[in-house]
């Protein structure tokens, strides 16, 4: 390359400009980017390297700090410069306005880039009229190359007069490319030098007034010099002539290259006298004056404001935008300034050659060619904040700030644009507003990270201290985005690339006064959504305030490519036949329309006792315990008691168990029953059926079959063989898990339902079948009473007990003395009673069985109350012992397991000694009474899942029967079963269908909700078709609280007594457990689907929900956000061109085509797979074609 | 010699990198030169648009109906900047080169007869299809650039145009550059 090629080069005008500063020896430059002033600083960072000066460069937080750091740099004798936007120099008005009176040492540059259109900015002020504002010299260059010029030239003015100057260019100055003539650094470099002068550097109110004076005399000295400065320049028409031309063309900035190009054309070279003025302010008036002797009237040309035209005080007409010849707003583009040119030609009667205008304009017009606004870039981050929260707030306020974020407002998620850092501080003024009327909206502020360092922490700082409450997302991609990826204080690495401090954004914010702050990755939706809502309820907090969001990640655009960690998903959008599109509607299949389904919650469904869990939930979190008992009431008789002896495998089945702990159903159920009044309050009874049902056996089986049959009106008679009814809930369970008087009560009910009760009639022995043939029907739940032996040798000595009866002469009152050691046999929740019990008596009580069957709540209560569990050790022989009454010898089975067998010879074979031992390995049905065979299956009665028998006129149920479970909650099942099936052999009506095949369903033991069957409706057994499980919930809507467990007495004050030892839930207690329920598959109007509906096809008529089929763009974002799986819409699978995605999503590869369907542009997606959570409809998916492509 | 030339584009397709090719070729050439580009906002995917000026010229950008060259990186912003050409003056037409999926994407029949009246010569190139299949869609500037070199009415010979890009590729990207470059030029 030769040197001439060298010397030339092609440089943008900022870049021309950084060439001009280095080369004049400017040593010290500090900016913050802005367009289009943005490559002024990355420039002068590259020459300074080539040009081997010592230049320092900064991008500081903000313009004000660039100023004033550069201005001690100029007072300590170095030439420094500014570097910023137009609105940046609002930000640095006060040390701009104070440096004109001082004054600087060293030449001190502004360079203020102003952006007339506008194109990137939020005004179209004027620098220059700040500058005249601020009295400090300001030059307009035209040109890139002028633009360099005019560098050393306001050096040398600015340390001539001592004086700040402002170098304006506009944006197609800054952004326009031209052949720059380049030399070597020009002016030596210096050493800093501050001379100290408090009278100047640190003046008083006083002696300002001498620098204004001072200033003053300087502004007329430039003036002076202005009026001969080299870039302002006449080129007269006709020169020579006497006479005055009609019109003289003032003209300053970049309007000059327009107007020379236009000249030509319009044919008017040579003939327009034309004055260009580089010097805006002062401007050399008595060189306006010559000038203007020679013409009739002046035209000023002139960006961006009227600063030219301002200044100009003579006698002929001065035509410009304040006489309105030019526009007062808008780019002077070559067509504007042509079409008022030839305007003000025609009336100064200048002849002009005009064109006409071509119909080309007007025929593109007619293409109505879709407007490209600024998106932000595939895979942005930002995107998905914006999208997340607008989706999770769609009526929230949105106070937004500047920066590529602004863009944010294309998705709905920015309401205002200010200035920077206006987000945080408008967000506190729409608080304060709006709490002063005891109002208090959802409002999110977002803000850049670069941002937030400029002005966002001053505004936060304020919001704190005058106990604002908002909301602020603080958006870290980690750069300076919009502006060309300039480093921010996060990242400890300066302009010139330079090891700097680190300024982390978090100690800066919990400095700023916040308590919360969390950090959110905005491509992880749900979790986003969560972490907002919680941050919404800080809000919210009695103690709360404002809640800090940083949703971090890096910007995809600056670090080409994914955030670390995130994998690329390719996507394809699926296309297909339509099965509806977003508006033929009306003559639709309803399937494919959003629609509210009420589904059976997987609590109800696993409930043996058909419970309706979920109503339930409502009424308990309202504190309506009467109506929660009622419901209750529906199903069983026993809410109290379940409440407390119930293995509850609802909470099993509830889908809050992996999310934060299942609901504590049981607990509420037992606040239920113990709140409410007795179930006789609400009992609606059918009419008397006129038929009789006899029951023998009062155990739970029984009684609830006798529950219902008497509640559908028959003569029911309950025929008990103890002293009284409750079976094992009365014999087996002890009262410090289920106390006689709760029991108590809930079996006053049979006595409010006219049930008889026999007691002491045991069929077989104290009466006989013949006292059942006056009965229509007989139910037979006799329980499992037999219990069975171990059958070892030594079971028969004295101190080996059955653990039942052994429960049950503790109930009454006579138990035996079981010595100090007692060893229980068995793993059911009767051995765990019995050693319970037998702990209550103050003896070391060994628990030894092979399986561990007992509620696992109860058996870590056993292990607190000091009772030993030794897993799969069974006694082998019982033997008279040496110590005491007993030696037992016991065998460990885990050693004989298979895979042990070759350690079969060391089975540990050891021996305890005790004063007595329970057993409880469970007992069978005793069917001697029954007389006959047929009835039986396997030593139990043999029945169908409703209890019939193969005699018409006998059912079963209970732990007597097959069907039996050994759970209370399960005999309970069988007996309603039961009951309606009685009822319906008696009624010689049919089960209602879909109840028979709801009940008989896989899992479906639950809800045979007898009142909705047998009463007339039969709405739960439909819900059961679609039970939704874990993933049909949305839980990042729900906060999470950990279960609420209810208290216990404490070992120490349990062990030693008979007092009940679960306090049970508290009502606010069990009212905020209640809260938790996600009411899974069942609408609670929440309006979510209302409020998500991005057409407000979704509106509530009085209570329901109305969706207006003419809105419904079929988008299913209603059924996707539900919050619960109550609404329903199966997936088309394919694009149906919703517009859903292009309008909320909004990202530039999802390119809508014909009919809206939507394609994706591989030309920019950069795999980041988020839009397949965004399509409800499913035709989004990760692409399943192996990767072929490999983005390079 | 005097071009005036637009290119015009979406934000991220290198409207700006093939306009410095351009500004680079005439600087070899020793030929005054004038460009006007679009940065900020615009650049995250709106319209932008690249005035370009070879000769003696003052002012940086193009008066509509000036214009000898549009280089449309995209259909759409094509047809909007479609005011900026000329008509036939002097001999000379007007020339547009544009990237089109399609010959029937550029241009829009409602235009097509005012082009014709006003004598636009109008080519079409696949470059986003030739740059997918060098896997790079950021590559359909080059290909356009390759391809329009050899009409007429495109101010610089390809080898001229081939050296400015090599000289202006970073080290990775030169050969990738100038093989798209070729690719352009054989379409």
């Amino acid at each position: 390359m030769d040197t001439k090629t060298r010397d030339h080069r092609v440089l943008l005008g900022n870049e021309a400009i950084s060439r001009g500063l280095v080369e004049a020896g400017c040593q010290f430059i500090a900016a913050y980017p802005g367009t289009p002033s943005s490559e002024i600083l990355p420039a002068a960072v590259r020459f300074k390297t080539e040009l081997d000066s010592n230049l320092y460069a900064e991008w500081s937080t903000n313009e004000k700090v660039a100023l004033e750091t550069a201005l001690a740099a100029a007072y300590s004798g170095k030439r420094a410069a500014v570097a910023m936007k137009q609105v940046g120099l609002n930000v640095a008005a006060d040390p701009a306005l104070s440096s004109a009176y001082v004054g600087v040492v060293g030449g001190l540059i502004l360079i203020v880039a102003d952006d007339p259109g506008p194109h990137s900015s939020q005004t179209e002020q004027d620098s220059r009229l700040f500058a005249l504002f601020a009295k400090i010299p300001a030059l307009d260059p035209a040109t890139p190359q002028e633009a360099k010029e005019m560098v050393a030239q306001a050096f040398e003015l600015s340390e001539r007069y001592q004086i700040p100057v402002l170098l304006r260019p506009t944006v197609r100055v800054c952004h326009s490319e031209q052949l720059i003539a380049c030399k070597p650094v020009t002016a030596p470099l210096r050493t800093a030098s501050f001379a100290k002068d408090p009278r100047r550097w640190a003046a008083t109110p006083r002696a300002r007034m001498e620098l204004h004076r001072q200033l003053v005399e300087k502004l007329a000295a430039i003036e002076k010099e202005f009026e001969t400065w080299p870039g302002n320049h006449v080129r007269f028409a006709g020169e020579g002539s006497s006479q005055r031309a009609p019109l003289g063309v003032v003209v300053a900035g970049v309007c000059c290259g327009y107007l020379d190009d236009l000249l030509q054309p319009l044919d008017l070279a040579g003939r327009l006298p034309v004055l260009k003025i580089a010097t805006a302010y002062p401007l050399p008036r008595l060189l306006v004056e010559n000038f203007a002797e020679r013409c009739e009237r002046l035209l000023v040309l002139e960006e961006t404001d009227a600063t030219v035209e301002l200044q100009i005080r003579l006698p002929i007409p001065v035509w410009g935008r304040l006489s309105t010849h030019i526009p007062a707003y808008g780019e002077l583009t070559p067509e504007v300034l042509e079409k008022a040119l030839v305007a003000a030609a025609e009336e100064a009667r200048v002849p002009i050659k005009a064109r006409t205008a071509g119909s080309l304009r007007a025929a593109v017009g007619a293409l109505d060619l879709p407007v490209r606004r600024p998106t932000l870039c595939s895979g942005c981050g930002h995107r998905s904040a914006f999208y997340g929260l607008r989706r999770a707030f769609p009526a929230a306020i949105f106070p937004g700030d500047i920066g590529c974020y602004t863009l944010g407002l294309n998705q709905g998620a920015v309401d205002t644009v200010h200035d920077m850092g206006a987000s945080i501080s408008m967000a506190a003024g729409f608080y304060h507003a709006h709490a002063q009327d005891e109002k208090f909206p959802e409002i999110f502020a977002t803000i850049g990270d670069g941002t937030f360092f400029h002005s966002g922490a001053p505004a936060l700082e304020n919001a704190v201290y005058n106990g604002a409450r908002f909301v602020l997302l603080v958006l870290d991609n980690g750069t300076t985005g919009m502006t060309g990826f300039q480093p921010t204080p996060e990242l400890g690495k300066t302009a010139d690339a330079h090891d700097g401090g680190i300024v982390h954004l978090e100690p800066l914010i919990k400095g700023c006064g916040i308590d919360y702050l969390v950090h959110a990755n905005p491509h992880d939706l749900p979790n986003l959504h969560r972490t907002l809502l919680d941050a919404l309820d800080h809000t919210r907090a009695k103690d709360g305030g404002i809640a800090v969001v940083i949703v971090r990640y890096p910007c995809v655009t600056h670090i080409k490519g994914l955030g670390p960690g995130h994998m690329a998903m390719p996507v394809e959008v699926h296309h297909g036949p339509r099965p509806r599109s977003p508006e033929t509607v009306a003559a639709l299949d309803p399937q494919w329309m959003p629609r509210y389904v009420d589904r059976l919650s997987p609590c109800s469904q696993a409930c043996p006792a058909g419970n309706d869990i979920e109503r339930l939930m409502i009424l308990a979190a309202q504190d309506n315990w009467i109506e929660a008992a009622k419901t209750l009431y529906e199903e069983h008789p026993f809410p109290a008691t379940l409440g407390r002896v119930c293995p509850h495998p609802c909470e099993s089945k509830c889908n809050r168990t992996a999310y934060d702990g299942a609901l504590s159903i049981h607990a509420i159920e037992r606040l239920a029953g113990d709140h409410g009044r007795s179930a006789a309050d609400f009992i609606v009874k059918a009419p008397a059926a006129g038929k009789t049902v006899a029951v023998v056996g009062g155990g739970p089986s029984g009684l609830a079959a006798a529950y219902h049959l008497a509640r559908l009106g028959y003569g029911v008679e309950i025929f008990e063989a103890l002293a009284e009814i409750g079976g094992m809930l009365r014999w087996a369970i002890m009262e410090y898990r289920l106390p006689q008087a709760v029991l108590q009560r809930e079996l006053e009910v049979f006595h409010s339902l006219g049930v008889t009760v026999h007691t002491g009639m045991r069929l077989g022995e104290t009466m006989t079948w013949r006292e059942l043939d006056r009965f229509d029907a007989v139910y037979l739940a006799t329980g499992a009473w037999r219990q069975r032996r171990l059958e070892i040798s030594g079971e028969d000595r004295d101190g080996v007990l059955i653990g039942l009866d052994y429960l049950r002469r503790v109930r009454v009152g006579e138990a035996p003395d079981l010595g100090e050691r007692v060893a229980v046999i068995g793993g059911g929740n009767t051995a765990v009673d019995a050693a319970r019990s037998a702990r209550r008596t103050r003896a070391q009580v060994d628990v030894y069985y092979d399986q561990l069957l007992a509620i696992p709540e109860e058996v870590a209560a056993a292990g607190n109350e000091g009772i030993v569990f030794h897993h799969q050790v069974v006694p082998v022989m019982f033997e008279d012992g040496e110590q005491r009454k007993l030696k037992l010898s016991l065998r460990d089975l885990a050693v004989e397991k298979p895979g042990n067998v070759e350690n079969a010879s060391i089975f540990r074979t050891a021996t305890s000694e005790v004063d007595s031992a329970l057993v409880c390995i469970g007992g069978d049905a005793d069917l001697a009474y029954l007389g006959r065979h047929d009835l039986m299956e396997n030593g139990k009665l043999a029945v169908d899942p409703w209890g019939r028998t193969r005699d018409h006129r006998i059912f079963a149920g209970g732990d007597a029967s097959n069907v039996g479970s050994g759970t209370v909650v399960g005999a309970i099942n069988t007996g309603k079963r039961a009951a309606l099936a009685i009822d319906e052999r008696l009624r010689g009506r049919k089960l209602d269908a879909a109840a028979v095949q709801f009940a008989e369903g896989p899992g479906v033991a639950a809800a045979i909700a007898v009142g909705n069957i047998a009463f007339g409706s039969s709405t739960r057994a439909g819900q059961a078709k679609s039970v939704p499980g874990p993933q049909a919930i949305n839980m990042h809507f729900f906060r999470k609280t950990p279960r609420d467990e209810s208290p216990r007495r404490t070992p120490k004050d349990s062990t030693w007594n008979f007092d009940e030892v679960d306090f049970g839930l508290g009502s606010d207690a069990a009212a905020a457990e209640a809260e938790r329920c996600f009411h899974c598959g069942v609408c609670t109007h929440c309006d979510i689907c209302l409020n998500v509906c991005p057409t407000g096809a979704i509106s509530k008529v009085d209570g329901a929900y109305r969706i207006d089929n003419a809105k419904c763009t079929g988008c299913r974002v209603c059924v996707a956000e539900c919050p619960r799986g109550a609404m329903s819409m199966p997936q088309t699978g394919v694009c149906i061109g919703c517009g859903y995605c292009t309008t909320w999503f909004e990202c530039p590869s999802l390119i809508a085509g014909p009919g809206g369907l939507v394609d994706i542009d591989r030309r920019t997606c950069i795999d980041c797979g988020v839009c397949v959570r965004v399509c409800a409809q499913g035709a989004i998916r990760p692409r399943q074609s192996p990767a072929a492509e490999v983005r390079q | 010699m005097k071009c005036q030339a637009i290119i015009a584009g979406v934000g991220g397709q290198g409207v700006l990198f093939a306009a410095r090719i351009l500004t680079e070729t005439a600087r070899r050439n020793n030929l005054p030169v004038l460009s006007s580009q679009t940065f900020g906002m615009a650049q995250r995917g709106g319209s932008v648009m690249t005035h370009l000026k070879i000769g003696a010229f003052a002012g940086s950008l193009i008066r509509e109906g000036d214009a000898d060259l549009l280089l449309g990186l995209d259909c759409v912003e094509a047809h909007r900047t479609l005011p900026y050409l000329h008509s036939k003056q002097a001999g000379r037409s007007a020339v547009c080169i544009v990237n089109a999926p399609n010959a029937r994407a550029f241009p829009d029949r409602r235009v097509l007869g005012l082009l014709s009246d006003m004598g636009v010569a109008i080519h079409t190139c696949q470059a986003d299809g030739e740059a997918l299949k060098m896997h790079n869609p950021l590559l359909a500037n080059l290909v356009l650039l390759g391809f329009a070199s050899r009409r007429e009415g495109f101010p610089f010979p390809y080898d001229e145009v081939r050296e400015a890009t090599e000289t202006l590729s970073n080290q990775s990207q030169r050969q990738v550059n100038l093989e798209a470059l070729a690719r352009g030029l054989s379409l």
